[in-house]
């Protein structure tokens, strides 16, 4: 039997194969091309609970990438920050809005990236930021818990008003209401009554005639109204007089009041110069009298000292 | 000739007035005036500094208007001087003093006497109540009351601002006419001296609408 092997043959069939498994692994666990994804940031408000690293990224539905990093935000304690890597075919714009989306019952979340219009640019990194940062929203329980939290204080308002309305001096005040609207109710019925409701349809159809006469009527009216729109003219051409009137006599007095005012300044003028000459005047002849009372008193006392000087000196102290 | 008889006869009788009169020659006559001369007090300006006043003449009793000069004696009797009279009646005096006194104080920026032609803004009445000698019944003990009123007037809606009135007495040196000239001439200046200071006073009252 020859047992003849070629073992260069065989060394390279095992040499082959190792390097096809080689090949095969490599194919197997090569890492996806840098180029063919992008990382994004997205910082959440809101607790990502259920947010697990490789957790999926959706864009409207579709898996298009996933969670790389889950860390607090070291520049604020209140933001998640989650780190994305997404497909660079995905279109994600200025405008793309993250959203955390619970899945199912199981607890976990995904993101979802929504509304991003053809017509917004794409996202790129600002300055100073190392990833393009996609801007978030809360989630539909955030929404639900915020949208609960006005309801219920809304709730508890009106209950408070509600309680205010029906306290116990309202309630009496409202069942005082009702028992003077039932007297009142009752007094309309006994008021009411079949004769006044008789009276009432009678004055209806009094009312009814005299519509009906006011209709005929209205001819004579429209006639009245022009009669007396003649006459308002009539009366307007003569307040017209009247105004005209009224003006000329304002123009009179105003040179009325400025010939007075002359007059005033001239008599003014006179006064103040004859007034002080009247009254040296009056002094002046003031003291002849007193001069001449004097001398009367004298010679009424002794008349003959006219003629004879005879009545006797009283001389005053010091006096010879 | 009838002519003739009647020119006699009035000629007699003017010729007997005449010699009617000689017998008793009338007595010597002084007369006095007075004399206030009084230093100046420079005043501080006030509100009246821009007004006009106008110092109306004073009126009183006649004998205050009179050139003779009167004296009472005791009590109730009442005579003039036989040998003294004024040269210039008491009103027309204290009148021309006031004027005189109140112009050179210049607290007004204007003092015009009652003559005057011109528009004031205030108007100074005097009264004179009392201007006279006193003696006792023996005619000794002679002193001189002098008590005046003045009322300051505002011309333009002749209310009184103010009001007051001056009581002087001052002791006669002498028991004669003279005395009395001599204590009235100083009762006057004591009256004119209070007089300014009131007037500077209702100047400076801020409440008074001067």
């Amino acid at each position: 039997m020859n047992n003849k092997v070629n073992y260069t043959l065989v060394g390279f069939i095992v040499l082959l194969g190792v390097v096809s498994m080689l090949g095969f692994t490599y194919w197997m666990l090569k890492p996806a091309k840098a180029e063919e994804a992008q990382k994004y940031i997205i910082y959440f408000k809101e607790s990502v609970l259920g947010l697990n690293l490789d957790a999926a990224v959706k864009y409207k539905g579709i898996k298009v990438g996933n969670v790389i990093k889950l860390r607090i935000n070291p520049k604020n304690s209140e933001e998640v920050e989650v780190m994305v890597e997404i497909l660079k075919t995905t279109p994600i714009k200025k405008d793309t809005v993250a959203k955390l989306v619970p899945q199912g019952i199981t607890g976990l979340s995904y993101i979802n990236l929504t509304e991003g219009s053809n017509n917004a640019p794409p996202l790129k990194a600002k300055k100073g930021e190392k990833y393009p940062v996609i801007q978030s929203a809360p989630s539909f329980f955030v929404d639900i818990k915020e949208s609960l939290g006005s309801v219920s204080e809304l709730l508890v308002l009106t209950v408070s008003q509600t309680n205010k309305l029906l306290s116990d001096e309202n309630q009496k005040q409202f069942s005082r209401l009702l028992t003077k609207s039932a007297q009142v109710m009752a007094k309309i019925d006994t008021v009411l009554d079949a004769k006044t409701i008789a009276h009432l349809q009678q004055s209806a159809k009094n009312l009814e005639q005299l519509t009906q006469k006011a209709e005929k009527s209205i001819p004579n009216i429209n006639k009245l109204i022009n009669h007396s729109i003649m006459w308002e003219d009539k009366i307007n051409d003569s307040f017209g007089g009247i105004k005209n009137t009224y003006e000329e006599m304002g123009l009179i007095m105003d040179n009325m009041a400025k010939s007075f005012l002359h007059v005033e300044n001239n008599v003014e003028d006179v006064t103040v110069q004859t007034l002080p000459v009247m009254n040296g005047t009056m002094v002046e002849m003031q003291q002849t009298l007193i001069n001449m009372n004097e001398v009367l008193h004298q010679y009424e006392r002794s008349p003959s000292d006219m003629l004879f000087k005879k009545e006797k000196i009283k001389r005053g102290p010091g006096e010879k | 000739m009838k002519n003739n008889f009647k020119t006699v006869c009035i000629l007699f009788f003017g010729l007997f007035i005449l010699v009617g009169c000689t017998p008793s020659p009338t007595p010597a006559m002084d007369e006095y005036r007075l004399s206030v001369a009084l230093p100046i007090k420079n005043t501080d300006t006030t509100k009246c500094a821009k007004k006009l006043l106008k110092v109306e003449q004073a009126y009183g009793d006649k004998l205050f208007m009179s050139l003779k000069m009167h004296y009472v004696q005791g009590k109730y009797k009442q005579y003039a001087y036989a040998q003294s009279r004024w040269a210039q009646s008491p009103n027309e005096k204290i009148t021309q003093s006031i004027t005189e006194y109140l112009r050179a104080m210049h607290l007004f920026k204007s003092v015009q006497n009652a003559a005057s032609k011109t528009k004031n803004d205030l108007r100074l009445e005097v009264n004179i109540e009392d201007f006279m000698q006193y003696f006792d019944e023996n005619e000794k003990n002679s002193y001189v009351n002098i008590a005046i009123t003045c009322n300051l007037i505002d011309d333009a809606t002749h209310k009184i601002v103010a009001v007051k009135t001056f009581k002087v007495h001052v002791k006669a040196k002498s028991d004669d006419a003279f005395g009395g000239v001599a204590a009235l001439n100083e009762g006057l200046k004591i009256f004119l001296k209070e007089c300014a200071l009131w007037l500077q006073g209702v100047c400076l009252d801020k409440r008074k609408r001067v």
